[in-house]
């Protein structure tokens, strides 16, 4: 959904999207290997390592069904087109995704308030993901007001 | 912002997929635009009233709050 915002050209989307399918599909079985072969083998992590790379290669095959097979139907590429520079769509990604961060950052500081004082791991790693990401967030404002 | 969309679109006899396919948005955007759920950009105003041969004007009719 992101990538409508990023990239304007559709046929160059398409190239990127079959790109990011065959990634993922690469990604998915380097996943299937650790998982098979690797020392994980056998445990916990292995199944995660296995389950991660199947949902990969799944979604990999998907991506590429869709924006090679479907597409290639003119009247469905034009809608397809069109689908994906509506500025309403636009406006709604960036309305959910921005609804969405600050959904997430409320989160996770409960999760740092809930958690932190059972676990000082997990405490550490929360405050620097909920500092990253208020760090990035306040790049980006200074960025894209230099910018827009 | 009150606008004239679903007046011109009838009288042309168009429907809302027609009206949409002209001017490149989805079909959901002429059914927000016409109910008023929402606003066009100017770049898509543009677009809707050059389709219509009338000004932005004459399409869309702004409002103080």
């Amino acid at each position: 959904m992101l990538i409508n915002l990023l990239i304007s050209d559709f046929s160059k989307k398409v190239r990127v999207m079959t790109w990011l399918g065959v990634g993922a599909i690469l990604l998915g079985m380097i996943g299937l290997a650790i998982a098979l072969m690797g020392t994980f083998a056998g445990t916990a992590m292995g199944d995660f390592y296995g389950g991660v790379g199947a949902g990969l290669i799944t979604f990999g095959v998907l991506v590429i069904i869709v924006y090679r097979l479907v597409l290639k139907d003119a009247a469905r590429r034009k809608k397809a087109e069109i689908g994906s520079k509506d500025e309403r769509n636009h406006f709604i990604i960036l309305r959910a995704a921005g609804l969405t961060f600050f959904l997430v950052i409320f989160l996770l500081f409960g999760a740092l308030l809930i958690v932190g004082p059972q676990n000082g791991i997990v405490f550490i790693t929360l405050l620097w993901v909920l500092g990253a990401l208020g760090g990035i967030f306040l790049l980006l404002l200074v960025i894209l007001r230099r910018f827009l | 912002m009150k606008n004239r969309i679903q007046e011109l679109r009838k009288e042309r006899r168009l429907t809302q997929e027609e009206l949409a396919l002209a001017v490149e948005v989805t079909r959901q955007t002429i059914i927000s635009l016409e109910n008023g759920k929402y606003n066009a950009s100017l770049q898509l105003a543009h677009r809707i009233a050059v389709f219509f041969g009338k000004t932005i004007e004459e399409v869309f009719i702004f409002e103080e709050d």
